[in-house]
């Protein structure tokens, strides 16, 4: 019995000895930006003990349609979420030319996205669709000669649902087809799955 | 170990270019537009699939009406989903371009919507008549015989429908496909529901007994499987099952009236009192199921 009492002790001492909050990195807790005005905080969901319950917690969807998807498309620069975090402190700056795109359906986007994001979806992207000269005007996109310029469209950071989506692969191909310069795209592959699963804040 | 705290602060309104809301803005706009389109087409199909539900309940309030039991109340409910029936069909004929859209996929499918046409005006006069005088043996014999035959029309119809709204793009058609089976199946036992309650009811009077016993047998198979395969997964159902937490408990609301059906709908002979137990029970599952469907709407945990 006096034992247990001792090692139940045990236990809770080192628990508070070890407990600290759950920061992004060494050096970092959270970041603060201005999203419609309001404050929002993006930091690490701070219960040791929580667990994913949404459909993140999948392993296997069928494949086609989630497939999962190479590490580099083209020449696109891939980046992980500190990159992608440090783009976002940096697009609240008043010169900032970068825009955070979730190129996944509104079914999707609608549960969760992460913050200062727009829902772009993919399929808007599409050759038929009929909003894709409106989107790439709103983008800054020129057409001269029946080619599209995106000399003045701002960098975009695509991501979709994480490393088993194609829709944000889809949109970073669909653009680059369409004359956008590599260099002006950035590839979130870890997308909202990698984004959940480590307890980023979400809008 | 010491953790130094960094937070980053950054500054309200002023920081965010006006060009760049602009263009936040115009996107949002845009991307609303395009899916306003789709919340429509949504709509359509949510209104087809409780069509085939609607089929068979009108067709057990029409036996509980001939049994003489509570038809006063009946006589009101059946015509209540008549009408809605007859609103949703006159919405989905008037939706043209859809049955474009749908007649492109399959060309016979504009005599399909006649025939429909046809049996459906017959159906709802004699709904009408019933409602107006409940021992109209004419009119109940009418709605007893055609009911089958308008539910499967009616599923041969939405399913022209359902592939008349795939996308061109394959990522985006097989991604919807998923959901799709999934928004058939998950909907598909308040229909099984009202279909087998109707069937032991046509036992307990008698009609077409050696027939309906096995149908009704059927009904049940048919019901239990697609209730684990909503658990459990089936591949040729083309159902994944679920893990969600949220899922499972409204399951297994569904599937616990469901075994209390099962119960009484198998009993050899059925009292008036366990009768009325089994109508309580049946409207009981649809409104539970009803929770499933809205969840399952709701979720991309498949």
């Amino acid at each position: 019995m006096k034992n247990r009492v001792i090692t139940i002790g045990t236990i809770i001492c080192s628990t508070f000895l070890i407990a600290g909050g759950v920061n992004i990195t060494e050096d970092l807790e959270s970041i603060i930006i201005k999203e419609d005005n309001k404050d929002i905080k993006i930091q690490r969901i701070q219960d040791t003990k929580h667990r994913l319950t949404s459909s993140f917690t999948k392993t296997s969807r069928e494949c086609p349609p989630y497939c999962i998807q190479p590490m580099n498309i083209g020449k696109v620069k891939t980046i992980g979420e500190l990159e992608l975090l440090k783009y976002i402190k940096d697009m609240q700056e008043e010169d900032s030319n970068m825009l955070l795109i979730d190129a996944r359906t509104r079914d999707w986007y609608s549960e969760g996205s992460i913050p200062t994001s727009i829902n772009l979806p993919f399929t808007m992207l599409k050759k038929n669709s009929k909003y894709l000269n409106k989107i790439l005007k709103l983008l800054g996109a020129k057409e001269i000669d029946g080619k599209w310029n995106f000399d003045k469209v701002p960098t975009m950071i695509i991501f979709s649902n994480g490393i088993w989506d194609a829709q944000a692969t889809q949109s970073i191909k669909r653009l680059v087809e369409m004359g956008c310069s590599e260099d002006k795209i950035l590839y979130y592959r870890g997308g909202m799955q990698s984004w959940n699963s480590i307890g980023l804040t979400v809008k | 170990m010491l953790v130094k705290k960094v937070v980053v602060l950054l500054l309200v309104a002023g920081f965010y270019s006006i060009s760049a809301n602009n263009l936040m803005s115009g996107l949002t706009d845009i991307v609303d537009q395009a899916e306003d389109k789709k919340v429509e087409d949504k709509k359509v199909l949510n209104y087809a699939f409780k069509q085939r539900m609607r089929t068979q309940w009108i067709a057990r309030d029409a036996l509980l009406i001939s049994m003489n039991f509570k038809s006063t109340f009946y006589q009101k409910e059946m015509l209540e989903n008549a009408d809605l029936f007859n609103e949703n069909f006159k919405n989905l004929l008037s939706s043209k371009k859809d049955i474009e859209k749908a007649k492109k996929e399959d060309p016979s499918f504009t005599k399909k919507i006649e025939d429909v046409k046809n049996t459906w005006s017959k159906f709802y006069d004699n709904v009408k008549k019933i409602s107006k005088d409940a021992k109209d043996k004419k009119a109940l014999n009418f709605i007893g015989e055609n009911n089958i035959k308008l539910l499967n029309d009616i599923a041969y119809i939405f399913t022209n429908f359902i592939k008349s709204y795939q996308s061109a793009d394959k990522l985006e058609a097989s991604m919807a496909h998923i959901k799709s089976m999934l928004y058939t199946q998950v909907g598909k036992p308040r229909m099984y529901i009202n279909k087998l309650v109707k069937e032991r009811l046509l036992i307990k009077q008698n009609i077409n007994k050696k027939e309906n016993q096995k149908s009704l047998e059927n009904s049940i198979k048919n019901m239990d499987r697609l209730m684990k395969a909503l658990k459990d997964g089936d591949k040729e159902l083309e159902l994944n099952g679920t893990e969600d937490r949220k899922m499972l408990e409204k399951l297994a609301i569904s599937q616990k009236i469901w075994e209390e059906v099962k119960i009484l709908v198998k009993k050899k002979t059925i009292t008036d009192k366990e009768l009325e137990l089994l109508i309580n029970k049946n409207n009981e599952f649809i409104k539970a199921q009803t929770e499933v469907v809205k969840l399952t709407r709701s979720s991309n945990d498949n």
